[in-house]
């Protein structure tokens, strides 16, 4: 029998792209409860939007299975899965100048049926989440005019609109200024704490990451180094070992009441030592 | 909103029926409107009422040579503009047409065999099977060489298009080279043309493009969501590799079989969807209609001035190009002072 609190269970899963020869997935086995925010951190290459793709279903694993609701992610029907999981890619780049209202109603997508228009209860939802997310000075301009931080935040609407209990993100704050960014982190909190919502993203600030991530996944080379909550596992060592920078951690800082992570400086001059 | 939409699509459908019968009247030989329309209810309902007192000779002139030629422009025109509102969202590229992937080079080069060799298996219709043969030919060439590097990507796509057209145009200049007599027709057949078209022709391109037309209608929603990309795509419930297949697919086959009919008529498939955007913006549910009717209508334009305003026929690429290029330029240029000082 499948738990209930497990969203998804990751059985010795792989995955290899085809022109590489390492696997940008390595035997992976985990377990993502639901109800959490969880933080992918880790170095550049080292798997996490790999990751992230296997759990949307955009890519198969190689070897591995992948559980989610209990049942293989591959067996689902792509429609139903898209009611279940909602997932913000790092990039977007189109050439169409849709306008921005058109894109946020496109989340609406798995849930309207082939020829009618959106329910009222879509363009509700819709009018909400473009008013939460302070984006309606925005909803008559084309995307192909917008900037990389406001393209950011119109995917992050459309990821909202669709509302699903799953939500994956990929850098999702990463063109957006640090004002929109914690209210996109803190959206995300609020979904997770009222709404019983899980949300999984990947994210290379480790200080947002421990201001709102209460679970880490910490990855190198495809594989998970450690997992678990984040006041258990960011630690000194583990930054250490994965980003090879030397960091202080300070505990309950007094603004955030988590970690703060500050670095030290000169890793150039100690990487060019060996030349 | 939506309902205007509706209502503007019907007003526009009206006008082009409007312009079909004033189309009609226009020629060589000047016929009354009212004699227009009087001769289609006549063929229409049977009543001979209607003809009584008409030349006997302008039902022939109507029904048989000007109708036929004037409905195959109108399906041609829309045919490849809704083709080119698929290609350009699908290869997410605003210059895509629906030559991009090489549709014109295979069919130019199918039908310049034919001709070159005075092919006759087909009677009258083997320029045009030949045409529609080897832009199928192409089509399974250029998806082939896509998929070998494994994923059907837009990028792949439009390099094979353009790697199997240039070896095509090679071959259909080396035709050209060693066809003394037959190269004027052969330009000219490769340049377009609605002369001489029957109704065989209207129905054989109603059939294919209103089938398309239904298809991309059905997945217009889809269209939309392909153009985001494709982890987009797929986090919304959609297959992207699978609906861009069928897309092609069908949008090739279509352009297949108006380029087999017309010849290669450029410049509408790629200047009608991006004119269509700015009056109805990029959404494909309503891009795909009003292209449809535009592309009708500047294509059925283009032929009645060859055929009935100019003294001698002029390709119709070449008019379509002259009329529609400052038209698209016009807008384009009044279209972005508006946005950049106007908001």
């Amino acid at each position: 029998m499948a738990d209930k609190n497990i969203a998804f269970k990751l059985d010795k899963v792989s995955f290899l792209y085809k022109s590489f020869y390492n696997k940008a997935i390595d035997n992976i086995s985990l377990i993502i409860e639901k109800g959490h925010f969880w933080g992918i951190i880790g170095p550049n290459g080292s798997g996490k939007t790999t990751l992230l793709d296997l759990l949307a279903g955009f890519r198969r694993p190689y070897s591995g299975k992948i559980l989610f609701n209990g049942k293989n992610i591959s067996e689902y029907n792509k429609k139903v899965l898209a009611k279940f999981i909602s997932f913000m890619p790092q990039q977007f780049y189109t050439n169409i100048p849709f306008q921005v209202e058109d894109i946020i109603l496109m989340g609406r997508y798995p849930f309207i049926s082939r020829f009618s228009r959106p329910s009222s209860y879509d363009l509700h939802l819709a009018k909400y989440v473009i008013k939460l997310l302070d984006l309606t000075n925005l909803i008559k301009r084309y995307i192909t005019e917008l900037s990389r931080g406001e393209i950011q935040r119109v995917m992050f609407a459309r990821v909202l609109v669709q509302d699903t209990p799953i939500i994956l993100l990929d850098e999702p704050t990463s063109n957006m200024d640090i004002s929109y960014a914690l209210t996109t982190l803190e959206i995300i909190q609020e979904q997770i704490r009222k709404r019983g919502k899980t949300a999984i993203m990947a994210v290379h600030d480790i200080n947002l990451a421990s201001m709102y991530c209460d679970k880490l996944i910490i990855m190198r080379n495809g594989k998970v180094v450690s997992y678990g909550y984040t006041h258990n596992i960011l630690n000194e060592e583990t930054i250490k070992s994965i980003f090879n920078v030397e960091c202080q951690i300070y505990n309950n800082d007094q603004y955030t009441g988590a970690k703060y992570v500050i670095f030290k400086k000169g890793i150039y001059k100690a990487a060019n030592i060996h030349n | 909103m939506r309902v205007q939409f509706r209502t503007n699509i019907l007003l526009l459908c009206c006008g082009l029926f409007i312009c079909i019968a004033v189309s009609a009247s226009m020629g060589y030989i000047k016929i009354p409107l009212l004699d227009v329309i009087k001769i289609t209810a006549y063929k229409i309902t049977g009543n001979k009422r209607f003809i009584y007192g008409i030349n006997h000779i302008y039902p022939y002139v109507i029904w048989d040579v000007r109708i036929p030629r004037i409905l195959t422009s109108v399906i041609v025109g829309a045919g490849l503009s809704i083709c080119g509102v698929v290609f350009q969202a699908l290869l997410l590229n605003p210059l895509a047409d629906p030559y991009t992937l090489g549709i014109s080079a295979g069919a130019a080069f199918g039908g310049s065999i034919a001709l070159l060799l005075n092919i006759s298996w087909f009677g009258i219709y083997s320029v045009s099977i030949f045409a529609f043969m080897g832009a199928v030919g192409t089509l399974i060439a250029v998806l082939s060489i896509s998929k070998s590097s494994g994923y059907l990507s837009s990028y792949t796509l439009i390099l094979s298009g353009i790697i199997v057209s240039a070896i095509l145009s090679a071959f259909i200049s080396f035709i050209k080279y060693i066809a003394d007599e037959q190269v004027a027709i052969l330009i000219f057949w490769l340049m377009g043309s609605f002369v001489s078209k029957s109704w065989t022709e209207v129905i054989t391109t109603f059939t294919i493009v209103s089938i398309g037309f239904i298809i991309f209608l059905f997945l217009a929603k889809d269209l939309n969501i392909i153009s985001l990309g494709d982890k987009t795509a797929s986090s919304l419930g959609i297959n992207p590799e699978k609906i861009r297949l069928i897309l092609l697919i069908s949008a090739s086959l279509i352009t297949a079989g108006c380029v087999s009919v017309s010849g290669i008529i450029g410049f509408v498939g790629l200047v009608i969807p991006h004119l269509m955007r700015f009056f109805v913006g990029s959404n494909a549910e309503r891009l795909i209609p009003a292209s449809a009717i535009a592309g009708a209508l500047l294509l059925m334009g283009a032929d009645t001035i060859t055929r009935a305003i100019l003294p001698r026929e002029v390709p119709i690429g070449v008019i379509t190009a002259i009329i529609g290029g400052p038209f698209f330029c016009y807008i384009f240029i009044k279209r972005n002072s508006v946005d950049t000082y106007g908001r």
